[in-house]
């Protein structure tokens, strides 16, 4: 049933992508979807189709997973597990989103800030 | 290389995979100059002090990776080793006068350190056995007098840099705590200030002169005739 | 509830750059008759849970702690861990959570760290919110509020780690309350409004600091425009984020500890721009 990015996508998180009917609640839900270039229920539409190209838009790396999708999704489906998972297929590839060198403002934020950055745009 | 002495047990050991036979006792660093090598590099002090010598190895039907210090560690039976004279990373450049002491100033030189995952390899590979993984801790949290005590008898050998998943450059940091701890966060030597006052004052200016025109001759009569407590 | 001792989790933010939050909580705590004993030794929690089925290695930070906690918890003779910090709350409850539910993740995890005691799961991971309401009650705090508070508006900001994902919600995620009832038991009014489970936008002020710039600034507004004069945290995150919006005489945001301690009356534990907040907001009514 899954080739390709689905079944990538299934293995890391048991997620069947062809439940989701394309409702758009989730990305009615999203806070961040203005800054996005593909609104959440967009990917999930792009990985139903294998589409490789949704591993290089900016939504994967601004998803924040404050899991607002989530909570609302008629279906169970769990959109913000599934950007994060090709965000993480993305850092096993080895790449960086961010230069953690030239952070503006280290010395103010909170330490939360730059370890959630670390973990989630650095390999 | 010359005859066994008589009744010396000799061990096998795998130099960079080549088995040599070496005498039982000798340190890694003493087994390898037996078996014809020469050291240029990756050795200074040969006791334990200066961190050059890092050693990584494994021994027979063991999987664990083992670390040392190949002028203190002793070769056993079945040691498969290696050294890693130099663990890559460029000294940041930074004025200790314009720093603040504090774990955000280390975090904004070392953003890595946030990477750490305690994984605690660090702490396993550490050859002087101190916590490593509790010092980039105290780091993250700021807490600077912590990592001041609990990297104070770092060597800087580079083992727990090397072994790091989060690339983090463990020795640099540690420099740097060390350096703004002792110069903003520990207690000042009131009696070494003092002292340097005096000399610049010009105290002792009279005797070092005395002193600095004395034949060898003078010097050995003023050093046996000294007093010395009974 | 005389001479309850709980031991807590702190997290690296509340030991520097968010010291304010750790003095505001302890101090409350202490006036309402609990004691939070920090844990001995502890690390950085890690902060993202990741949500890759096959992922260890992110999920090691935070069972250390959780071992801890055990280590701890059996010299109390108490298995609850108190964190104070919203995302060290998610962090550590979702590991739990995923070291329970999968046995075979556990074995993996405590065979790697060989130099700590197995985790046997029976940590149970709690919010200081949690303990004010089930602990202590309302009851209790309204005794100790000796300031009149009913000037202070203030909207309660849930951020996202205290409610989502369901499974480790402290509320409703969709109409929590527990933040408003306290807000009430301490006299003041508290403004609820729709953006109050918004998330701040988290770490993307480093990734884009115009997008968190951005929502704080909605946030505040809605919070403005519903009535609020000042906005109330549990997260140093959040509390970071509201406070870069640019917008001129936007209301501040400070962490709930700190509003509760300044109507209990403890004022040496704030700082002075915190103060300064609130005598700003009773002269100007």
């Amino acid at each position: 049933m899954f080739r390709g990015l689905s079944q990538k996508v299934y293995d890391l998180t048991g997620i069947n992508v062809y439940l989701c009917h394309q409702c758009g609640i989730c990305s009615g839900s999203c806070p961040l979807v203005k800054s996005m270039d593909i609104p959440p229920n967009m990917v999930v539409r792009m990985v139903q189709m294998d589409m490789n190209e949704v591993l290089n838009s900016k939504t994967i790396w601004i998803c924040a997973s404050c899991f607002n999708c989530t909570v609302r999704c008629p279906r169970n489906i769990d959109p913000a597990r599934i950007i994060n998972a090709l965000r993480i297929i993305k850092q096993r590839e080895g790449v960086y989103a961010v230069d953690l060198r030239k952070i503006e403002k280290l010395e103010e934020l909170p330490q939360i800030a730059l370890i959630a950055a670390s973990r989630k745009l650095t390999g | 290389m010359g005859e066994h002495v008589k009744n010396v047990k000799m061990v096998k050991i795998y130099i960079m995979g080549k088995e040599y036979e070496v005498p039982e006792g000798l340190t890694i660093m003493k087994a390898m100059e037996y078996a014809g090598y020469r050291f240029i590099r990756g050795i200074g002090c040969r006791g334990g002090f200066c961190g050059a010598c890092s050693t990584i190895y494994r021994m027979k039907n063991d999987y664990r990776l083992y670390t040392g210090l190949a002028c203190q560690t002793t070769v056993q039976d079945g040691m498969y080793l290696v050294q890693i004279p130099f663990t890559p990373a460029e000294k940041p450049k930074y004025n200790v006068d314009e720093l603040k002491p504090t774990g955000t100033t280390i975090l904004s030189i070392f953003p890595e350190i946030a990477r750490c995952v305690a994984c605690n390899a660090c702490t396993k590979a550490c050859p002087q056995n101190l916590q490593v993984m509790d010092a980039i801790q105290a780091i993250k949290r700021g807490d600077l007098a912590k990592a001041a005590e609990l990297c104070f008898d770092c060597i800087s050998c580079g083992l727990c840099t090397i072994r790091c998943p989060a690339e983090i450059i463990h020795y640099h940091a540690f420099q740097l705590v060390r350096r703004l701890y002792g110069k903003y966060i520990a207690k000042k030597a009131k009696h070494l200030e003092e002292r340097v006052k005096e000399i610049l004052q010009g105290k002792y200016d009279e005797e070092l002169e005395k002193l600095a025109k004395m034949t060898i001759d003078e010097w050995k009569k003023l050093y046996e005739e000294r007093d010395i407590e009974k | 509830m005389n001479g309850l001792k709980l031991m807590y989790f702190p997290g690296c933010a509340l030991k520097s750059t968010a010291e304010d939050y750790e003095k505001t909580a302890i101090a409350v705590a202490e006036k309402l008759g609990v004691e939070l004993l920090e844990l001995e030794r502890w690390n950085c929690c890690g902060v993202v849970f990741n949500v890759a089925a096959d992922a260890v290695m992110h999920h090691i930070a935070a069972v250390r702690d959780l071992i801890r906690a055990q280590e701890m918890g059996r010299k109390l003779n108490d298995n609850r861990l108190v964190t104070i910090c919203s995302m060290c709350y998610s962090t550590l409850k979702r590991v739990n959570q995923i070291v329970k539910d999968d046995p075979e993740k556990l074995r993996n995890i405590n065979e790697f760290m060989d130099e700590e005691e197995d985790y046997e799961g029976n940590i149970e991971v709690i919010h200081l919110l949690q303990v004010f309401k089930d602990l202590v009650g309302y009851d209790k705090i309204k005794e100790k509020v000796s300031r009149r508070m009913e000037k202070i508006k203030a909207a309660p900001f849930y951020g996202c780690a205290l409610l989502r994902p369901k499974e480790v919600s402290i509320d409703d995620p969709e109409d929590p309350k527990i933040m408003e009832e306290l807000i009430e038991a301490l006299g003041a009014e508290a403004v609820k409004f729709p953006y109050e489970i918004k998330c701040c936008s988290s770490y993307n002020v480093i990734y884009d600091r115009k997008i968190t710039e951005e929502t704080a600034a909605e946030i505040q507004r809605a919070a403005e425009r519903w009535g609020a004069n000042i906005i109330v945290t549990t997260c140093p995150l959040c509390h970071y984020n509201l406070n870069t919006s640019k917008r001129k005489n936007g209301i501040p945001t400070i962490y709930f500890t700190e509003l509760m301690a300044y109507a209990f009356g403890l004022e040496e534990t704030l700082s002075p721009e915190t103060l300064k907040i609130f005598n700003k907001i009773l002269e100007e009514i």
